[in-house]
């Protein structure tokens, strides 16, 4: 019997507490308790069959942590999970086997050192075993992170047929441990699972809120598993198996389908929801189908105008292009959080670029973006292959840009858009090119709308781009795209999407235009307008436009934002006043950590040389704060803030030669090494090092040993930095020494980290040991010829 | 939960050097900010122990310990040292307090924008933590009635990292408050700690002050370790 078919049109009763009922049957439960599977089956088997017997529909097999992570292997989760489920087969009679899915165990990246291939391999391992011993389903229960649920999901489908049911656990503020919403879960699950829900952490009455956010921004059938409330000092829960079911009466009234328990209830819940589920109809859930888009900690609805901030994006952008090939995903990042402070709601990321391996960079793109950034992700690419995997290393609903009117197009990218519930940009356009006229671009449109509704994707999530000409070149096109943007609200009722300062190529002075054609864009209809946040004029007529329109009830989020004159000026750096006595010596600004000593910097430039700016005042500056803190007169935050404010001064030389770093002494690559996710110190070698003209590649935490030798080799480096903080971690660092001895004889290593001293790094056979943020500044001028000779452990 | 200046400027290396007003005002604020990021959570079990006995006997003629073991559990503690500071007692607790990912994410954002404030941050963040457990322990005596010995953490004396998959798999840290160890035998979030404190046959008004936190480290040049006398 197919569970699915089953379930359709009937609520659906899962069992209870496992490990509550095995501490009253077993006495040294241990830390694996699914060890029991092979040592005591007949205990397992009991519980069984007392929640087959109180009427559960399915039996969940004792598999909750028979990961490999938690098992100690591949081959013992294997063995576990088969006992598991033939045991639950052997209890179930006619009643459906769950294989039960929990978390592994181990933070993914970047919180912990797991990452999404690994983990899911491991569910894949475990997806496989159960459906082998004949489970009917899985249940993906308990998680906390969004990004390995998505990892668990993708494992099922892509590995087993078995129908898969998923539920994570909130706190009272309904979010995960991890700050997951319970909107962005359901958004992001939903189009992977057949069913989607809570489980575990707090009792009934507590969830009902987040059931609520869970039913509304759902398709799939919702389930619940609560706890019997919270438990006291001796594990004993609050809630009785009475007022549990008379809670549960009320979420199938708002549409929960599926019912069960989780920590604290015993068979006596089963029987009362049993007696609720025979005597229940299914309810319909309250679920509006609307645009929106989420990462797994913010949901943005298309419910008015959305920034799509389009800086990260290497077309015409220098240094984007430049951070790309050395894989400095610092710079990426930080024009991340950028334009999130800017006011993007959505960030744009593409990486084409010649000579490029597109798919790997744009999966890397989306990795360390939404690492350090909340807002939801446009896909910017028209490579399948390099769309799905981005798609996939997307812990959230992403818009992918663009299909066009193709059919040999809109059959490449569909699949994957519909496979991840995904929304989609379709320019109107086809392989004619872009038509002369609005009406034939609605045409289009409408091709688009249904093909994507041909491929199961709603037309909520199909967004249409009416596409932007310059108006320098074909002068009546700017009226066209306006107005095709107004037939395609009028006749579609669908999101718009708008790239806009194209229009101005080739005219002077190009905001002035841009901000124009933005705001009649957004008057027409436009919802979401590809821009640069960090041009107040763009985001001025966004303000604006939210006024005008009513979007911006009251215009509050306007007068909030633009009613003090006196803010805007004060952000204003030219109207600065000029800094005055102490405050406009460099020296002084530098050693105190100061931001003003970028001005005395741009003002000492007017008649100074650049280079004679960092030889004669910057490194000076610098070599006296670095000798206060080798004295002890100064400690690490005067250090580093004297760094960061020597920074802003180094920024402003750069800028007077153009953009040309033009003073770089070296380079050093800086890693922490595989299974050690602690980078601080690491990043204050970085900072110091920086600061004084070297340039670092930074290879980031948790780096595997083949990685740094692999970058040293390919970039002749001739210093690498390695970092470990535990004993357990400088292993990994004695391997990567041993590497990068045999395969980059002329790169020498400096280490640094809270279990080395002088005699460990000799002994790990490194060349030098860092003890503080200052001595890897002294080793870097003595390799790149800078500085005198630093005594070498070898 | 707070973060004290003093310990805070302990964990940053600070011994004596002149401050300036907008040094402490930028402590202030990443102490400020990591507590409102901070989301502590804690999971607590208590043990009836069992001392194993070692070879030999102990420098001062008593009975030696290799180890405790925690009743029900099949799990035991190896390390000599741990069983010496929890002589006496015949229960303990295992604990594990975090102070949460969104600390953790925090960082990582400063990191990328402002190193200075994410140092801060970073030591604030374990200074947090510390206090955070502090609190638990006293909750737990308070509850109990009982006072109990110092917390004793994997990594102190004899007692191995490794015993932290243990701690974390008995207290189900990963599914109860977020907290895993990972390959390396480390905590993720970071800003966590696992430890075991006794619980003594003394109430909590004969309860003496007891050595500070470093005392049991043989670690004696440890830049970061806190003097006789706590600041």
């Amino acid at each position: 019997m197919n569970f699915l078919q089953w379930s359709k049109d009937r609520i659906v009763v899962l069992d209870g507490a496992f490990g509550t009922m095995l501490q009253k049957s077993v006495k040294n439960v241990g830390t694996l308790p699914e060890i029991l599977n092979l040592e005591r089956p007949d205990a397992i088997e009991a519980i069984h069959r007392a929640y087959a017997a109180a009427g559960a529909d399915v039996i969940t097999a004792n598999t909750f942590g028979a990961n490999e992570y938690k098992a100690g292997g591949r081959k013992q989760s294997a063995k576990l999970v088969h006992a598991a489920v033939q045991i639950a087969r052997r209890a179930a009679g006619d009643k459906f086997v769950a294989l039960d899915i929990g978390p592994l165990g181990r933070l993914l990246e970047p919180m912990g050192s797991l990452t999404f291939d690994a983990a899911y391999a491991a569910f894949a391992a475990m997806a496989k075993a159960g459906e082998a011993a004949g489970a009917d389903l899985a249940v993906v229960e308990t998680m906390a992170d969004l990004g390995e649920l998505k990892a668990a999901l993708l494992a099922v489908r892509e590995n087993t047929s078995l129908p898969v049911l998923c539920s994570m656990t909130f706190e009272a503020n309904g979010r995960t441990f991890t700050g997951c919403a319970a909107e962005c879960f359901a958004l992001t699950a939903s189009p992977l699972a057949d069913a989607v829900g809570v489980n575990c952490s707090l009792g009934p009455r507590q969830l009902l809120p987040v059931v609520r956010a869970i039913l509304e921004n759902t398709d799939k059938p919702v389930l619940v598993q609560a706890n019997a409330g919270l438990p006291d000092e001796r594990g004993n829960y609050d809630v009785s198996a009475e007022e549990f079911a008379a809670v549960y009466e009320e979420m199938l009234a708002m549409g929960v389908r599926i019912v069960g328990g989780c920590c604290g209830t015993t068979p006596a819940y089963t029987e009362k929801l049993r007696a609720l589920a025979d005597r229940s109809e299914p309810a319909p859930a309250p679920f509006v189908r609307r645009a929106a888009l989420c990462s797994a900690r913010r949901f943005v609805p298309v419910d008015g105008v959305r920034v799509v901030g389009e800086r990260i994006n290497p077309t015409g952008k220098k240094a984007m292009k430049q951070a790309l090939y050395d894989k400095d995903y610092g710079y990426v990042t930080a024009q991340a959080l950028e334009q999130a402070e800017a006011g993007a709601d959505i960030l744009d990321v593409n990486a084409g670029l010649p000579e490029l391996d597109e798919t790997e960079a744009l999966t890397a793109l989306v990795r360390h973006v939404q690492n350090v950034c909340d807002l939801p992700l446009q896909i910017d690419c028209g490579k399948p292959e390099a769309i799905e995997s981005a798609l996939r290393a997307c812990t959230g609903k992403a818009v992918v840009n663009s299909v066009n009117g193709e059919d040999r197009v809109l059959d490449a990218i569909l699949p994957a858009v519909k496979k991840y519930g995904a929304a989609v940009v379709g320019l109107t356009m086809d392989e004619r090119g872009i038509p002369k006229t609005a009406e034939e671009r609605l045409r289009i449109a409408e091709k688009i709308v249904r093909r994507a509704q041909n491929f199961g994707i709603p037309a909520e999530d199909v967004y249409i781009d009416c596409l932007t000409l310059t108006v320098s070149a074909e002068q009546e096109q700017a009226q066209e795209t306006l107005k095709a943007i107004r037939l395609v609200k009028e006749a579609l009722g669908v999101k718009t999407v708008l790239g806009v300062s194209n229009i101005s190529f080739g005219l002077p002075n190009r905001k002035i235009v841009n901000t124009a054609f933005l705001t009649g864009a957004l008057l027409a209809g436009l919802d979401l307008p590809i821009l640069n946040p960090n041009i107040p004029e763009n985001m001025q007529a966004v303000a604006a436009c939210n006024a005008l329109t009513g979007q911006d009830k009251n215009c509050a989020a306007y007068t909030r934002k633009y009613g003090t004159a006196q803010a805007e000026k004060v952000s204003d750096k030219a109207g600065a006043a000029p800094a005055q006595g102490e405050k406009a010596d460099i020296f002084y600004c530098i050693r105190h950590g100061l931001p003003e000593a970028a001005d005395c910097a741009k003002k000492l430039l007017e008649s100074v040389e650049p280079l004679a700016l960092i030889d004669g005042y910057l490194i000076p500056a610098l070599n006296a704060v670095g000798d206060g803190y080798e004295r002890g007169t100064l400690f690490l935050p005067q250090l580093i803030a004297a760094a960061e404010s020597a920074k802003l001064c180094f920024a402003a030389v750069k800028e007077k030669l153009g953009g040309t770093a033009g003073a770089e002494k070296g380079t050093v690559v800086l890693a922490t090494v595989q299974g050690d996710i602690h980078d601080i110190g690491k990043n204050i070698a970085k900072t110091v090092l920086e600061n004084y003209g070297y340039k670092v590649l930074d290879l980031g935490k948790n780096v595997p040993p083949a990685e740094i030798v692999r970058v040293c080799r390919e970039q002749n480096i001739r210093l690498a930095g390695l970092s470990a903080l535990m004993t357990t971690t400088v292993v990994h660092m004695e391997e990567t020494i041993r590497l990068l001895r045999k395969e980059c004889p002329a790169c020498r290593v400096m280490v640094g980290g809270a279990v080395l001293n002088e005699e460990y790094a000799k002994k790990i056979g490194a060349d030098w040991y860092c003890k503080d943020a200052n001595a890897d500044v002294k080793i870097a001028q003595c390799v790149f010829g800078d500085g005198p000779e630093v005594p070498s452990l070898r | 939960m707070n973060v004290p200046r003093g310990e805070l400027l302990r964990l940053l290396g600070w011994h004596g050097q002149e401050t300036d007003g907008a040094l402490l005002a930028k402590l202030d604020e990443a102490a400020a900010r990591c507590l409102s990021f901070a989301r502590p959570r804690s999971a607590v079990r208590r043990f009836s122990l069992t001392f194993l006995p070692a070879d030999g006997p102990a420098a001062d003629g008593g009975q030696k310990y290799a180890g405790v073991a925690l009743e029900g559990t099949g799990v035991v503690l190896h390390s000599a040292d741990l069983a010496a500071h929890l002589q006496g007692c015949r229960e303990a607790y295992l604990l594990a307090v975090t102070i949460g990912e969104e600390a953790e994410r925090e960082l990582l954002r400063l990191s990328g924008t402002d190193m200075n404030a994410a140092l801060l941050f970073d030591a604030a963040a374990s200074c947090a933590v510390e206090s955070y457990a502090d609190d638990v322990c006293a909750d737990l005596a308070e509850g109990c009635g009982h006072a109990l010995t110092a917390r004793f953490s994997c990594g102190y004396g004899d007692f191995p990292l490794q015993a932290q998959r243990d701690i974390c798999a008995l207290l189900r840290t990963d599914v109860r408050i977020g907290l895993c160890c990972d390959e390396s035998f480390l905590l993720t979030p970071r800003k966590s700690v696992t430890a075991v404190a006794g619980i003594t046959d003394r109430s909590r008004a004969q309860e003496s002050g007891c050595a500070h936190k470093c005392a049991g480290c043989a670690k004696a040049d440890c830049a970061f370790r806190q003097r006789e006398e706590r600041t």
